[in-house]
């Protein structure tokens, strides 16, 4: 049940910061923060299904292909996954690098699947502006997010 | 085990790409029209949020707009202000041309008194480099002030009509006879008169000796006093009161030597 309500939560932050920011400037991947904060939180395989299941989500609510996001955020939880078990999620910078890995991992996730489809019309490095963009404000909101997380959900169960 | 289901999720992710890839922009609008109401909210309140930040940012402007306006008409106000004294002095200039002497050498203002209280001089901001030499007399739009006594190349020194060393001649506006007027400071002049000239309290005396430092007809003072002559007296003394007042003047004109 709290899950749905940080999921909600998560529903109205990304529409509520797509509305305040101005155009061009993409906003924080709330959904991403979302997967992020509940992987360790469930059991690995849940927490896959359930990163695919946003994904999808995600998807279909952008109005974009289907599979783009799923196959993202998918990776980055598998990255939060593995890399949970050798760095150490318990500490600060150990969570960073934790999630700094699982969003290059969503990204990896989704060039796959354009180049699986092969949209590639421009290259990627065309989408390095939007991409750091939207990966820097990420990372500004992480932190107040993953707090608001840990206040609804409660805290993590770092053992993946 | 949750390798497995990632495969699985990962290729299941892919074949659903790729299978429906052709149907998708179809199937978006519609999905899109049922998810929208959850993101209306926070979208609208983001949008409004943006307004209002956009709006608070535009009243900045008008403030600075405001400010900067209002430092523009104190600019001009002050402009304003300036070039009324400026029209003034002007008019005083043109006054003392009109009704003086054309000879007009400068416009020079008064940067100090004679602190002593001894003399009646005054200390002008222009000098030598002006144009101003010594003897050039020196008058206002209200009368005569007095002679430059020395000059430096910035400055020069007026001895004032009321100075105890000052003799000017002088005559009645409106009747014949001449008089030699002493400065009696702090702001009198003493005058004498030969005794067949009739002077009367009220009279305007003005400058008038035959090949004196001054221009003819520059008022000089007011008689307030006249003192009955002695007898058997040849002169007799009268008291008036200088047409220029020395402590308000803050410029002076400079006329030509004569």
């Amino acid at each position: 049940m709290a899950a749905v309500g940080l999921f909600l939560l998560t529903v109205f932050l990304a529409s509520l910061l797509a509305g305040l920011l101005p155009d061009g400037l993409s906003p924080p991947d709330f959904w991403f923060l979302f997967v992020a904060a509940l992987t360790p939180r469930v059991r690995p395989a849940l927490a896959l299904v359930l990163a695919f299941g946003v994904g999808l989500f995600a998807d279909l609510a952008g109005g974009g292909y289907l599979g783009l996001m799923a196959v993202g955020l998918l990776m980055a939880a598998y990255a939060i996954l593995g890399l949970s078990t050798w760095l150490h999620p318990e500490e600060i910078l150990g969570r960073a690098a934790i999630l700094a890995g699982a969003y290059l991992a969503k990204w990896f996730g989704v060039f796959l699947v354009v180049y699986v489809l092969g949209l590639f019309l421009v290259g990627p490095l065309d989408f390095a502006g939007a991409i750091l963009g939207e990966a820097l404000l990420t990372a500004l909101a992480a932190p107040f997010y993953l707090r608001l997380a840990e206040a609804i959900l409660g805290d993590a169960d770092h053992a993946g | 085990m949750v390798r497995a289901v990632w495969l699985l999720l990962l290729g299941l992710g892919v074949v659903l790409a790729v299978m429906t890839a052709r149907t998708a922009p179809m199937v978006a609008p519609e999905v899109l029209g049922r998810t929208a109401p959850l993101f209306a909210l926070g979208e609208r309140v983001g949008q409004n949020l943006r307004a209002a930040l956009s709006a608070l940012a535009d009243r900045r402007d008008w403030r600075s707009e405001a400010l900067r306006l209002r430092a523009e008409t104190q600019a001009l106000k002050q402009r304003v202000i300036q070039l009324e004294l400026e029209n003034a002095r002007l008019r005083r200039v043109l006054k003392v041309r009109e009704t003086q002497a054309p000879a007009v050498v400068a416009v020079a203002p008064v940067i100090a008194e004679d602190p002593s209280g001894l003399f009646r001089r005054l200390v002008l901001g222009l000098g030598a480099e002006a144009g101003l030499a010594v003897g050039m007399p020196v008058t206002s739009a209200e009368g005569l002030v007095g002679v430059i006594l020395e000059v430096t190349p910035r400055t020069a020194v007026v001895r004032t009509v009321v100075d105890p060393e000052s003799a000017v001649g002088v005559r009645p506006e409106r009747g014949p006879g001449r008089g030699i007027a002493y400065g009696r400071p702090p702001d009198s002049l003493r005058v004498r008169f030969p005794r067949e000239v009739r002077v009367a309290e009220g009279d305007l005396l003005v400058t008038g000796a035959i090949g004196g430092l001054f221009p003819e007809g520059i008022p000089v003072g007011r008689v307030v006093r006249v003192e009955p002559p002695g007898p058997g007296a040849l002169v007799y003394w009268v008291w008036a009161r200088p047409a220029a007042r020395f402590s308000l003047l803050e410029e002076v004109v400079v006329l030509r030597r004569l």
